[in-house]
Formats: structure tokens, C-alpha cells, sequence
């Protein structure tokens, strides 16, 4: 793999068009935009706001599973997350900052217990080294 | 003339070096003024945009674009759709591309004859919001190639223009040209999650070359062309097909050939949409194991090492494509530079020059387009964040603070966060 950019970027997306198939109202944000607030919130002022980046981006293509969340980093397993609501916010945020201290995204494991492991919706590993 | 000059920003001009501060003025629909210390230009503009030390840089460009994808599952909703409704998110999905900082657009089909010339003409009178575009007529492909869904005992209703031979193909091309195509595409190659496969190459040498006749026939049209194998690719270089899509399996000797020639050929992978389709479209069915069975990692794989390849080699390779699918749906344009750094080793100033500079350049307006410089056209955001720093920075549309167009806002700031908008009295 190349070298990566240094430091290390970590990224916590979170899908701001969930619910896509909802109804609501024209200024009434998404449960997806809320999730991303709530998050955005416990990350604040705390050590994890200088190592993490919380990005609000249009879909994280789990759209009947509503809502969705990734962590992501180079070189890291990215993981993405479905049928997340505000009260896993938390344990994502705790998630995060194994994810954080793993050396290749390996906090499978640490799901379980925080209830997060069966809302995993997908494992992507990082691209293989180059010759 | 209304000026706007945009002061206390980070200048990333898109030539290879790095941001720098200064002050850039906008006079009409161009860039009249680059400075480098503040105070050098005139205040005296109409509008004043005080970047608070936002990035301003040069909008960015897909090279593969779907106005008329509508982000549906499979092939056949967009043959389907009745061309009322189909216009309708044709225009809504060209105005996304702009709100998410894309300036130059390059058609890689339409899926009727006419959606994407309409949608490029009502956005040239500025009815309807959307980049500078290069429109295109549907796919042209053979019969069995790639589009052709037509049950044999059903009309057709498929999304291509299926032809048999040279006087179907030259009949074809002289049909979209009339209704005033900039691009002609053809399906050279075929595609894993179809009967015809990526490595197929079914269209015949006379029915390419005389597309290509026909087309460059009309001054300005261009000719680009679906072709992952590595046969496909090669016509491509044969016939003079400018923009080559996908090139997953280009062997040697088609690298080769286009190192030679790489002042002629746009390379375009379209990345997203094999990327995803393994590793995000089990919700529709495809899981990693069905993608495998499909072929597609083993695509990614060549994909991954073919443009790593024509990196080293000089070869242009843009960013975009295929966005409009369900698993890779419109609005997330942006992850494409994402993958240029991640997956195929790019620095991020490359991916960023490959989404402007080289955007400027398949637009056609290489000394017009791309570049934060005197006289360019006046098309630029404003980013809240150094992308050379963070890529996905592109992938927020909340980070975008400001959207500039021919000189005119399609976004504006909302101060006040780190900015402010003054207008001279």
C-alpha cells in the first residue's frame, strides 16, 4: 500500500439524506441530519475532536436500513453501520475511539458489547500493499 | 460590468502549487485578477466576499456523467420512464452536480435522445440551475451488446440505440446529431452484471469507424466509448475515440498505445460504480459474495493496477462515473477523488488537478477552464477546509461555502460563521 498521508485522517460520515423514503416537512431536518448533530455534540470539546472528523455526506448507499454511519481511515478496515438511531450515538462515539487506537480498524469485536455488532452492515478492508 | 472580489482566501490555483493567500477579482463572467497580498487589488468591486481563510479553487469536473440515471437498481427503469417525468429528474440531477461543486460535466449517456441536449440548452439560457455541459444521446451498442435488453419478442424499450452494421450506425449517429449531441457514445465492450462481459467486444471495426466518420463529420462532436476490455481500449486508440471508459483490463501493449498517444485520450474508470457494486450493493441484492461470482472484484483488482499504471505513465485519467445508480447515488460525485488517493496511490494535488485542470481540458477549453488564473473563466468554490489536507472534505456539501458559475452565484456565504459578504454601495 502507499505510505499515508500523515497524520492519519479518521472520518465519521454520517448519511444526512436518511431517511430518504420519509415524509417531512421542507425545513424539518433528517433523523440522519439529527444523528449527525448528536454525534457532532458528544465528539465536542473532548480529545476525540482533534483526532476524528465527523462528515455529513449525501448516502452511504443503506438506504432501506436507515440510518447509516461509516468510520473510515487510510489503510483501516472501513466500517459502515445501519439502522443507527440517536440512542447508539453514544456507543458509536466509544466505537470510535477504539477504532481510533487499532492499527487496522479490528473493533469487531468491541461491537458486541456496545450492541453496535449486528447493526455492521458492511467490513471493507483497506486496498492491498502494491508490489 | 459587476466584479465580486474574494479576499482572505487560500488560493488553490490548480497548477501543482500549493495554496497561497491572496485575493482574486472577478470581473463579468472571468477572473480579471489573481494577487497574492492583500490590498494589491481594488476594494472598490460590487461585492466583496470575505473568505475568513476558506480554500477558493477552480469547480470540479465528472467526466462520466448521468443526468438521466435516477439512481434506479438496474438497467431498466431508465428505458422504462416516461420522458415527462424523466426530464424532470434529469434537471433536478444536473442541479445536484452543481450544488455539490461540480462546474464541467461530460455526458456519458442519456438514457433518451434528447434529455440531456434539453437539459444542456435550458441550463445555457440559465433556466434551470446546472454546470457547463457536454451533452449526449443514449449508447449506441450492437445487437446482444451492451443495452440491449430487448426481449426478442417485445418491442424495444430498451435505454441504448441498438444497430446492426455500418448503414444502421451511420444512421444512428446522423439522428442524434441532429438533435444536437456534443458526444457520441458507444458500447465497445461489455459489463459484468450483463450477458455481454466486461472482456466482450462485440461491436465490429466497420460499425466503429464509421461512427467515428460520421461524428467527427459535425465540428466539435467527439466520440467516447464504453470499452473495459483490453481489445476495446485499443480500437479506441485505432479509430481515434477520444474519451475511453473504464479501460479495467487495458493489457501492455494498450497501455502502450495510449502513452504514445496521450495527448489525444481522456481515460475515465468510473471506479464507483465496480467499487460499490462489491462492497455496497447488498441491499439490492448483489453481496460480496454474488459480486464476486459477477467478476467485479476480480475488475477491481485490474482496474486498481491499470490506472496506477497510466498514473506513472502520464496518462490523463479523470475522476467521475458511474453516479446514478442506486448503490451509487447522485450527490456522492465526490468520493471518486476519494478513491484516486486511496485506492490508486494519487496525491491529493493530483486528484484535485484531474478533477480542474484536466476537467478544463476534456471540456475542450483547456486555456478557459480549471485554473484559478487572469482571464479563465469565472467558475470556483469556496471550501471551508484545505482539501489537500483532507480529500473527503468535498463529500460535505455543508463545507462548501460558496458556488460561483460564469461569474454569477449559484451558492452565496451565509455569514456570518468566519465570513462575511459585503455589497459596495
Amino acid at each position: 500500500m502507499d505510505a499515508p498521508p500523515v497524520p492519519v485522517r479518521h472520518i465519521l460520515a454520517v448519511c444526512r439524506t436518511c431517511h430518504r423514503y420519509a415524509a417531512r416537512g421542507a425545513d424539518e431536518p433528517t433523523p440522519g441530519e439529527r444523528l449527525a448533530d448528536r454525534l457532532e455534540a458528544l465528539i465536542a470539546g473532548t480529545g476525540l475532536a482533534e483526532r476524528l472528523t465527523l462528515r455529513r455526506v449525501e448516502c452511504l448507499s443503506g438506504c432501506r436500513y436507515p440510518c447509516n454511519v461509516s468510520l473510515s481511515a487510510f489503510g483501516k478496515t472501513r466500517l459502515r453501520f445501519n439502522g443507527v438511531g440517536l440512542e447508539q450515538a453514544e456507543p458509536l462515539v466509544l466505537l470510535a475511539r477504539r477504532y481510533l487506537d487499532s492499527t487496522r480498524g479490528e473493533v469487531g469485536g468491541d461491537a458486541g458489547p456496545l450492541g453496535l455488532e449486528a447493526r455492521i452492515a458492511s467490513a471493507v478492508p483497506p486496498p492491498a500493499a502494491t508490489n | 460590468m459587476p466584479t465580486t472580489l474574494f479576499t482572505n482566501v487560500q488560493i488553490l490555483d490548480s497548477t501543482g502549487e500549493k495554496p497561497y493567500a491572496g485575493e482574486v477579482l472577478v470581473q463579468g463572467n472571468r477572473i480579471a485578477e489573481v494577487a497574492r497580498q492583500a490590498g494589491t487589488i481594488s476594494h472598490e468591486a460590487h461585492r466583496i466576499v470575505d473568505g475568513g481563510g476558506a480554500t477558493l479553487m477552480s469547480g470540479l469536473c465528472d467526466a462520466h456523467t448521468h443526468f438521466s440515471w435516477i439512481n434506479q437498481a438496474g438497467l431498466d427503469p431508465i428505458g422504462l420512464m416516461p420522458v415527462e417525468e424523466h426530464i424532470l429528474e434529469a434537471a433536478d440531477n444536473a442541479r445536484t452536480y452543481l450544488d455539490c461543486g461540480y462546474t464541467m460535466c461530460v455526458g456519458a449517456a442519456a438514457a433518451k435522445p434528447r434529455l440531456d441536449v434539453v437539459v444542456r440548452d435550458y441550463i445555457n439560457k440559465g433556466r434551470i440551475a446546472g454546470p457547463r455541459y457536454l451533452a449526449n444521446g443514449p449508447e449506441i451498442a450492437t445487437i446482444g451488446g451492451l443495452g440491449d435488453l430487448n426481449p426478442s419478442h417485445v418491442g424495444a424499450y430498451t435505454f441504448v440505440e441498438v444497430v446492426n452494421g455500418p448503414y444502421e450506425m451511420r444512421a444512428c449517429v446522423r439522428r442524434l446529431l441532429k438533435e444536437g449531441v456534443d458526444l457520441i457514445k458507444l458500447n465497445l465492450s461489455g459489463e459484468e452484471i450483463t450477458k455481454c462481459k466486461a472482456e466482450d467486444t462485440p461491436m465490429a471495426e466497420d460499425e466503429i469507424a464509421e461512427a467515428v466518420r460520421e461524428a467527427h463529420r459535425k465540428k466539435g462532436v467527439r466520440i467516447c466509448a464504453h470499452a473495459r476490455s483490453a481489445e476495446s481500449v485499443k480500437l479506441c486508440v485505432k479509430y481515434g475515440i477520444e474519451i475511453i471508459y473504464h479501460a479495467s483490463f487495458a493489457d501492455e501493449e494498450a497501455l502502450d498505445l495510449l502513452e504514445a498517444n496521450k495527448d489525444k485520450h481522456f481515460v475515465a474508470p468510473g471506479l464507483a460504480w465496480v467499487y460499490q457494486t462489491c462492497y455496497a450493493a447488498a441491499d439490492w441484492g448483489i453481496t460480496e459474495e454474488v459480486a464476486r461470482n459477477m467478476g467485479y472484484f476480480r475488475e477491481l483488482e485490474a482496474a486498481i493496477e491499470t490506472m496506477k499504471a497510466m498514473r506513472r505513465r502520464g496518462i490523463r485519467v479523470l475522476p467521475g462515473g458511474d453516479y446514478g445508480f442506486a448503490w451509487t447515488p447522485h450527490g456522492t460525485y465526490a468520493k471518486d477523488l476519494e478513491y484516486f488517493v486511496e485506492l490508486l496511490g494519487f496525491t491529493p494535488m493530483e486528484a484535485i488537478q484531474s478533477a480542474t485542470l484536466l476537467g478544463g481540458e476534456i471540456m475542450g477549453r483547456p486555456g478557459e477552464l480549471g485554473l484559478v488564473r487572469n482571464g479563465y473563466l469565472a467558475d470556483l468554490i469556496l471550501l471551508d477546509g484545505d482539501p489537500l489536507q483532507d480529500i473527503t472534505l468535498f463529500q460535505d456539501r455543508s463545507r462548501i461555502l460558496a458556488i460561483m458559475k460564469d461569474g454569477s452565484f449559484h451558492k452565496e456565504m451565509t455569514p456570518p460563521v468566519r465570513a462575511q459578504v459585503s455589497v459596495a454601495a
